[in-house]
């Protein structure tokens, strides 16, 4: 007996787009979503970090601040999520649909621990001044759904670039009651993303001490919390990325030391300047006007989490060699409609975009 | 059978409709309490009313926290659930619909913004600008449902679509059902808006509750009163429904009757409240709010329970045609695993490693595959309360015309060997296999016409037992052979649910009347 490699077949209507304009979007999409959604989760931490040091009008203050956004943040992570799973889907639903039907629990309870973390956000963020004990407990307990909903997802993520395994874990047991825990990538890759979400976080904690810097306030202790918190979280997902990239099967791996430019070159790009990020960081503390110091950190780790989006796209292609070919998947694109919604997306910016600019405008008189 | 079927004793048809359904309500709200909040804000700033004012802050933030967290995050969860449920037909939906998806995450993304603007700007913007983002919003939620609803509906009509000559995103968008679920969509989301302003009301001083009782039926009764006329319309436009909700589907007859009796009885109790409360504001409390959003989610759990039955034998397509049987494979699928096997076609099915299966085995992957889609053993639509205590011949034959079996079930879609396999592994289920009735011998009449009984009968019905399926003996309580004679040839016209079942065969009809005569006869 042997163990088949079994993959749905790709599905008998054509893709309504070419597979490079999926991808794009898929690319587009991932990028709007991780921000939002690192921010969610790592400001959910650092909420909790100011919220414990209770008594510190610094860190009161902080812990205030942060928690009114949260909620905003969650909802931008929800919204930008559901257009990458769409994306998604359409280009990977063969091992995606396999994957999520085999930990259907788990993938499951994501949408009731969502709502529970995206709730609890809320609750800080609404009753914080009334009854801080209790905000702080409930943020504490929506942090932890979050938590619990980004280990599920890499549960999903890494499954369903194992299919070889599908087949045999289905027949095992069917009941939807699967994770992916035997996979030694699981636990680093899981970190290394909870731990950079605490990263980019730490730099919108580093930004508002140095917005308030410019203003003349004192955010000194926030730009130093932040900034070097972001560093210090930095250097530990780097080393978490070593981690990661041992415990990759050899073929994926060896896409990093050499085995293709398109991976091991973002890798090498990344190292440089994930050490720049660290070394800006540090120092930035020092500095009079800390702001453009922040804002450069943050381009620094934008430029960052594109080329880790490019090294798992070359870990996800390497990965599904062989069980699933998007060059085979046949297209007829619906360009009318295609262009439809890229008039609609631009009118739809322009819309949010001048809701935005109103709030911008000095807060109105009361009227009677 | 092209992906792995998810086994869920719970059954993946309920959780569709729990998660579905709560999803619905509070969408539908977001759509119609939007315009509802725009029109009362404007209302208020008219008329001066600083206590309408006051308490539309605090139901705009209740809205708020409503839609924005639950309603978003439970339409993702709807979207999770049809993927692990039915992830063929979500896969077929979004291969034909991604971009319709995309144009409505576009609205989607705006209504967010404007819900999140709007609720936490009263202070912060002018009237004009405040009313203006809350135009914004209910435009953008409006469209949300205008979007939405072209690929809901195409899962029931998909019409010109179906013709791989006329495939297009177009014909799939405005099909046959579109105009008349729009109009019926945007009346819930009117009445909903009414019966959501007690969900606040109650909590406000006594003196504004009637006011608002009064609104909430403004906004209610009309759009309730004219859900019957829309949906006709969308009934009509629909094939086989009024089969359907007449009694063809059981289920279906029921859930509409549970969308009758709701909407009367939150129409009757909203016009009551209304009425009242001018003499007796107290009336306006929490258990009289709950109580009418009880009713408002029956009605349209029903009306959404319904949707999910006319469309049967199909996901996607309804009694005259369809694109996706509910197991899962296309007609076309079918009619090949029919001939040559279901199994040798299924993935997700033991064996495929090389293992040998018994035949009883092998019965147990056909379910998997071709029942497990809508059935349970023995949780929801329990497959054990049609197969206990019944002889595996007459399971046979049940799985052999289950495309003319009451609740439009699609036709079995393996072989004769596979039916039996089938057959033998369910009639085992209840711990024992039942014993054969003797094969009919010629001349023999009594074995001919228990034969006969066992083939055309025992299927569906039991013959004794009242706590079985549908037990037979009280049905033909005093039938002599003459009547059961007559009644054979038009058992379709005696019960809609038995179309197709009329004994046509002359000796076969004789034979059975006769002896569906001693049988009535017996004590």
């Amino acid at each position: 007996m042997t163990d088949p490699i079994v993959v749905p077949a790709i599905d008998a209507i054509p893709l309504p787009a070419p597979v490079w304009l999926l991808q794009a979007f898929l690319t587009l999409c991932f990028v709007l979503h991780v921000v939002p959604m690192s921010v969610m989760l790592g400001g959910g931490f650092w909420a909790l970090v100011a919220g414990a040091r209770r008594g510190d009008p610094a860190m009161d203050a902080l812990a205030h601040r942060l928690a009114k956004w949260l909620p905003y943040w969650t909802a931008a992570a929800v919204t930008t999520g559901v257009a990458t799973l769409l994306f998604l889907q359409v280009l990977y639903g063969p091992v995606f649909y396999a994957a999520s039907v085999l930990m259907a629990r788990p993938w499951l309870s994501v949408v009731a621990l969502l709502m529970a973390g995206y709730y609890g956000y809320y609750f800080r963020a609404l009753r914080q001044d009334r009854n801080p004990r209790a905000a702080l407990a409930v943020g504490a307990a929506a942090f932890a759904a979050l938590l619990a909903v980004s280990f599920v997802y890499t549960n999903l993520m890494t499954l369903m670039l194992a299919p070889a395994r599908h087949y045999r874990m289905y027949v095992a047991d069917p009941t939807g009651a699967w994770l992916n825990l035997s996979d030694p990538t699981l636990l680093p890759r899981w970190l290394h993303m909870v731990i950079g979400a605490v990263a980019l976080a730490g730099l919108w904690v580093a930004f508002l001490g140095a917005r308030a810097v410019r203003r003349g306030e004192d955010g000194r202790r926030l730009v130093s919390l932040g900034a070097r918190g972001f560093a210090l979280a930095t250097a530990l997902e780097a080393a978490l990325g070593g981690w990661f990239l041992g415990a990759l099967p050899a073929p994926q791996r060896a896409l990093f030391l050499g085995g293709s430019p398109a991976a091991t070159g973002p890798l090498l790009l990344s190292v440089l300047l994930t050490a720049s990020m660290i070394l800006l960081a540090w120092r930035l503390p020092r500095r009079e006007d800390p702001l453009p110091a922040v804002v450069a950190a943050a381009g620094h780790a934008l430029a960052v989490v594109l080329l880790m989006i490019a090294m798992r796209a070359a870990v996800r292609t390497e990965a599904l060699r062989g069980a699933l070919d998007l060059g085979a998947m046949r297209a007829a694109p619906q360009w009318g409609v295609i262009g439809l919604f890229v008039a609609l997306l631009v009118a739809g910016l322009g819309t949010v975009g001048w809701m935005l600019l109103q709030l911008r405008r000095p807060a109105a008189a009361p009227e009677s | 059978m092209n992906y792995p079927v998810w086994q869920l004793e719970l059954g993946g048809g309920l959780l569709i409709a729990l998660v579905a359904v709560t999803h619905v309500f509070v969408s539908h709200f977001a759509v119609g309490g939007g315009l509802f909040l725009v029109l009362a804000e404007r209302r208020a700033y008219r008329t001066g009313d600083a206590a309408l004012l006051s308490w539309l802050r605090r139901h705009a933030k209740f809205f708020a926290l409503l839609t924005l967290v639950f309603g978003a995050v439970s339409g993702v969860g709807i979207w999770f659930t049809i993927g692990l449920v039915h992830p063929a037909a979500t896969s077929s939906l979004i291969h034909i619909f991604v971009w319709g998806w995309a144009i409505e995450w576009v609205f989607f993304f705006v209504e967010i913004a404007a819900a999140v603007v709007y609720a936490s700007t009263w202070d912060r913007l002018d009237r004009p600008t405040h009313v203006a983002v809350g135009w914004i919003y209910f435009g953008a939620a409006f469209m949300s449902l205008v979007i939405i609803n072209g690929i809901l509906s195409f899962m029931f009509t998909p019409g010109d679509w179906l013709d791989p000559a006329t495939r297009s995103f177009g014909h799939g968008f405005f099909n046959p059902t579109y105009w008349p679920s729009l109009v019926l969509r945007t009346l819930a989301a009117v009445a909903f808006a009414g019966l959501y302003v007690l969900a606040t009301a109650w909590r406000e001083p006594l003196r504004e509750r009637s006011k608002l009782a009064r609104y909430a039926a403004l906004w209610a009764l009309p759009a309730t009163l004219a859900g019957p006329l829309a949906a006709v319309l969308y009934l009509k436009s629909a094939p086989g429904a009024l089969e359907v909700i007449r009694g063809a589907v059981p289920a279906a007859a029921l859930a509409f009757r549970l969308v009758v009796g709701c909407a009367v009885a939150y129409g009757l109790l909203l016009a009551a409240v209304a009425l009242l409360s001018r003499r007796r504001p107290g009336i306006v409390n929490l258990p009289v709010g709950a109580a009418l959003l009880l009713l408002g989610y029956g009605s349209i759990g029903g009306a959404e329970l319904v949707r999910e039955s006319i469309r049967k034998p199909f996901v996607i397509g309804n009694p005259s045609g369809g694109y996706l049987y509910v197991n899962g494979l296309t007609p076309a699928e079918a009619e090949a695993t029919r001939a040559s096997g279901l199994l040798p076609a299924a993935r997700w099915v033991k064996g495929k490693d090389g293992a040998p299966l018994t035949e009883a085995e092998r019965g147990a992957e056909v379910f998997r595959v071709a029942c497990r889609g809508c059935h349970t053993v023995g949780g929801y639509r329990a497959i054990r309360r049609f197969v206990d205590h019944k002889p595996v011949a007459a399971i046979a034959t049940m799985v052999g015309r289950l495309d003319k079996l009451r609740g439009r079930m699609p036709p079995f879609p393996g072989t004769a060997e596979e039916a039996h396999d089938l057959a033998l592994w369910l009639g085992g289920l209840d711990g024992e296999l039942e014993p054969q009735e003797p094969a009919g011998a010629p001349g023999a009449k009594v074995a001919d016409g228990k034969a006969l009984l066992q083939d055309k009968c025992l299927a569906c019905h039991d013959l004794d037992d009242p706590k079985g399926s549908n037990p037979l003996r009280p049905k033909v309580k005093g039938w002599s052979a003459a009547v059961a004679y007559e009644n054979l040839g038009k058992l379709s016209q005696l019960n809609a649910g038995m179309t197709g079942m009329d004994v046509t065969d002359e000796r076969e009809r004789k034979v059975l009347a006769g002896y569906l005569a001693t049988l009535a006869a017996e004590k």
